[in-house]
């Protein structure tokens, strides 16, 4: 088991609905992989226990060979996991480009310490941050939005947000929940074309996603999901004709 | 005149006190119920060691401040790390016993007593003792603080907070370390309050715990928001219109006695109106306060 | 030593009686509702107008005496919680909104009474009756016997009660609640009443024992809300238990240490709670 990124029989109960049953994957780097199941399947949860949002109640996760279950959140993060919400989080009281530079890992001036002893350091790198911030928004398209405050964006600009969010963690892996939900169909292109060319750029991408019309060709491998358990894992093309999906999706 | 300076000098206490609670309930979002606990902890430090130690004003000052600090700890660090309940507990329940041991522990605060002749500051040879001298003490204190707190809350630092304040689960997901956040801004802001503490203990040279109630921490409380939470000039604002205030009532000719009670009422009932129409104050952000 | 032992008792005991009087309404509000300290100190004056300024007798002066403690409750509930329940408001809305409430109601009772002692207390200070070795006054014996009372009355109820499953039920979960067909501001609104009432009879009993001020009803609510933590949110028998636990603390602790740190003594214990057990005793673990 030397993948790059293991899980390992993960499991978590809300109350009596097992959420996650054992749940086990595997990921390589450079893989985009799509996560489908029925609403209630157990997949948000796994990105909320990967991410270390929920403590799992038994199994393993490890990247690169470090432990990332039972770790707090926020230094998961920190180990190159950026991941976006389904139910979309932002910063709305502050400015689409503050969103963007919120999201830069170690700015030495969100240290108080470093704040008061290294002032031009931080000066330096938070106008270094402010262009990269410009750049991050001109490829996803919100450049003239900068100013603006994150709350004053239409739904699909949102999402796109928290991509540029993710760009600019610089993560190798990228969590997705529903980037597409809820999304018009020009801006779904968008958001597709963002996807290739992170897919391009290296990056591991998981996501999770219902509109498999657009996003299924896309997938390099799918994994299915359903009561917290992995039902089948294969190409695209065979998660498609696969008996056990198609039932699972008409009832 | 020496009135007028009179109340400016509280202006600036007042000001100190809530924009540093702002930092921590503002821009943070943790409301805390300890400030004015954290004040005394700074009023008495320094009126204690000048008058048993006899040592300069800026050494009190930095010992108050360090004090103040450590204080902060204790009460952020087991509380913040959990939930934000607890740390509403945490900090009312210091607020609490900080005024109790203040009015019990009679051998060394003497109590309900008070301690009278706190000698006045010497800074580097300025012997600070009239009132245009006090004021200039606030005004160099109050630039500082506001400095301080504008500096932060305009660094990245700073942005940060906000983050916290609005969605913590986000700021997790950016990697931030929110309880670490927490608890540094937590003791940042009590160390702020030695700068009005050492102040207040001077200008007035005789401290009580009565200064230091819940009250008391509810009235800082009440000028942050009625300023408007989460603005740098929020406080600013709010500190005088509700220091000007009781000024007003005597100045209509309301007994002393009523009128204590009645600027309570007023401030405790402004608290309710804000929350109920109009949570921003009267110049903050629009939904520090909202969903 | 039995002395002591028997304030740990009374304390304890007054302590749970004033942690149970905010239970419910903690339980199902999910905020801490300062201003019930207010309703305690405002059943001890009801009670002082009743009894002294109107001079009707205790055995009517009382029972009203709470039952006006519990509409102060609800009219707060009414007024203010539930418009900004309506508005989904922040937690920190409703918590500065209490705080509001808590200053008004205490400035007004002391512009009302005065911020002077006042008393309730009918003849002179009797002697106390010798039991094992200790003294206590009939008023102590009292207090037990009601705190006890109520401890038993709001663990039946809180089982066996249409009204206290119903508490339970939003208390868990409002949404299933909703679901159920439990109408959650009704059930909200019997909490104040209850949880309000309560308070009133503490502050009665305190009152009785100790006289009463304005700001009388502050400390022991924090007493109250500490010996909840350090109980479990979630267990009646745990909140008792840490009062008791939190009582015996500083009675003794101030014994030894000297009485000014009694109240530290009971910080010391939040502290240690929140550092290696924040659930509480008999809490589930998070
Ligand atoms: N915080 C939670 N508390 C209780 N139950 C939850 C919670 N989060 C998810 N669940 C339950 O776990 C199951 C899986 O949910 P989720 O992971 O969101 O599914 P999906 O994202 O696949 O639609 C659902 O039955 C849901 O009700
Ligand atoms: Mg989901």
């Amino acid at each position: 088991m030397n993948k790059w990124l293991t899980v390992e029989k993960l499991s978590k109960n809300f109350g009596g609905v097992k959420a996650l049953d054992e749940f086990s994957c595997h990921f390589e780097q450079g893989e985009v992989v799509g996560l489908i199941g029925p609403n209630g399947a157990g997949k948000t949860t796994f990105f909320n226990v990967l991410g270390g949002m929920l403590e799992a109640d038994s199994g393993s996760a490890q990247l690169n060979k470090k432990k990332l279950t039972s770790i707090p959140a926020h230094r998961i993060a920190n180990m190159g996991i950026a991941r976006t919400f389904q139910k979309l989080r932002l910063i709305r009281q502050v400015s689409v480009l503050e969103n963007v530079m919120l999201s830069f890992r170690n700015q030495s001036g969100e240290n108080l310490v470093s704040l008061v002893i290294r002032w031009s350091k931080v000066r330096t790198q938070e106008s270094e941050n402010y262009d990269k911030a410009l750049t991050i928004l001109k490829r996803v398209g919100l450049q003239e939005k900068a100013g603006d405050l994150a709350d004053t964006l239409s739904y699909g600009q949102q999402k796109l947000l928290t991509l540029a969010c993710c760009i600019a963690s610089d993560a190798d892996l990228l969590l997705l929940d529903e980037p597409l939900a809820g999304v018009s169909p020009s801006m779904i292109e968008i958001v597709l074309e963002k996807l290739r060319e992170l897919k391009n750029e290296g990056k591991t991408i998981v996501v999770i996603e219902h509109n498999l019309e657009a996003i299924m060709d896309d997938f390099d491998r799918v994994i299915f999901m359903d009561s917290g358990r992995k039902i089948c894992e294969g190409k695209p093309d065979e998660i498609r004709n696969d008996p056990r999906v198609i039932e699972a999706y008409l009832k | 005149m020496d009135y007028l300076i009179h109340i400016l000098i509280l202006i600036g206490i007042y000001v100190m006190l809530s924009s540093s609670l702002n930092l921590v309930a503002g821009y943070t979002g943790m409301l805390s119920i300890a400030h004015a606990a954290f004040y005394g902890v700074g009023a008495y430090t320094v009126a204690l060691m000048s008058l048993n130690l006899h040592t300069p004003f800026l050494v009190n000052l930095v010992c108050a401040i360090i004090i103040c600090g450590i204080f902060g700890a204790v009460v952020g660090i087991p509380s913040l790390r959990i939930k934000d309940d607890y740390f509403i507990i945490a900090a009312f329940a210091f607020q609490i016993i900080a005024f109790s041991v203040m009015n019990n522990w009679v051998s060394f605060t003497k109590g309900p007593m008070g301690l009278p002749g706190i000698p006045q500051p010497n800074l580097f040879g300025w012997k600070i003792s009239s009132y245009p001298d006090f004021l200039l003490l606030t005004v160099i204190m109050c630039v500082v603080c506001l400095l301080i707190c504008w500096r932060i809350t305009h660094s990245p630092y700073g942005r940060v907070l906000q983050a916290i304040r609005e969605d913590e689960t986000f700021a997790l997901s950016l990697g931030k370390n929110v309880a670490g956040y927490k608890i540094s801004v937590f003791v940042l802001g009590a160390m702020l309050t030695a700068l009005p503490g050492a102040l207040y203990t001077t200008y007035i040279s005789y401290i009580d715990p009565s200064s230091f109630t819940v009250d008391e921490s509810i009235f800082i409380i009440s000028i942050m928001i009625i300023g408007g939470a989460g603005r740098l000039w929020g406080p600013v604002l709010g500190a005088v219109v509700l220091v000007m205030l009781p000024e007003l009532l005597r100045f209509v000719g309301m007994p002393n006695s009523i009128a204590a009670n009645m600027r309570q009422i007023f401030y405790g009932g402004a608290l309710v109106v804000c929350m109920l129409w109009r949570p921003q104050g009267l110049v903050g952000k629009a939904d520090v306060l909202r969903k | 030593m039995e002395q002591l032992f028997l304030n740990g008792i009374l304390v304890g005991l007054l302590i749970s009686l004033i942690s149970l009087s905010v239970y419910p309404v903690i339980c199902l509000v999910r905020f801490f509702h300062f201003a019930h300290a207010v309703v305690i100190a405002a059943g001890a004056y009801f009670s002082f107008l009743l009894s002294r300024c109107f001079g009707w007798p205790m055995g009517i002066a009382i029972p009203l005496a709470i039952l006006l403690s519990a509409g102060l409750g609800c009219l707060m509930e009414v007024a203010v919680y539930k418009p900004l329940r309506k508005r989904e408001a922040k937690p920190i809305v409703f918590i500065l909104a209490s705080l509001g409430l808590y200053t008004v109601l205490q400035n007004v009772i002391s512009l009302v009474f005065g911020d002077d002692t006042k008393s309730i207390r009918t003849g002179p200070v009797r002697e106390g009756l010798n039991f094992l070795g200790a003294r206590i006054t009939p008023i102590q014996i009292i207090t037990i016997v009601t705190a006890i009372v109520v401890v038993v009355g709001l663990l039946l109820f809180m089982k066996y009660t249409r009204l206290g499953k119903a508490m339970r039920t939003v208390a868990n979960d409002a949404n299933l609640a909703r679901v159920v067909g439990i109408d959650s501001d009704r059930v909200i609104m019997w909490a104040f009443a209850i949880g309000s009432g309560l308070a009133g009879l503490a502050g009665i009993l305190m009152a009785l024992d100790t006289d009463m001020t304005p700001t009388m009803g502050m400390r022991p609510f924090m007493m109250g809300i500490v010996a909840m933590i350090i109980g479990g949110k979630d267990s009646i028998i745990g909140i008792v238990l840490g009062a008791l636990l939190l009582a015996f603390a500083q009675q003794y602790g101030a014994y030894y240490l000297g009485s000014e740190w009694q109240d530290a003594i009971a910080f010391a214990i939040l502290l240690i709670f929140l550092l290696f057990r924040p659930q509480g005793f008999l809490g589930k673990k998070v």
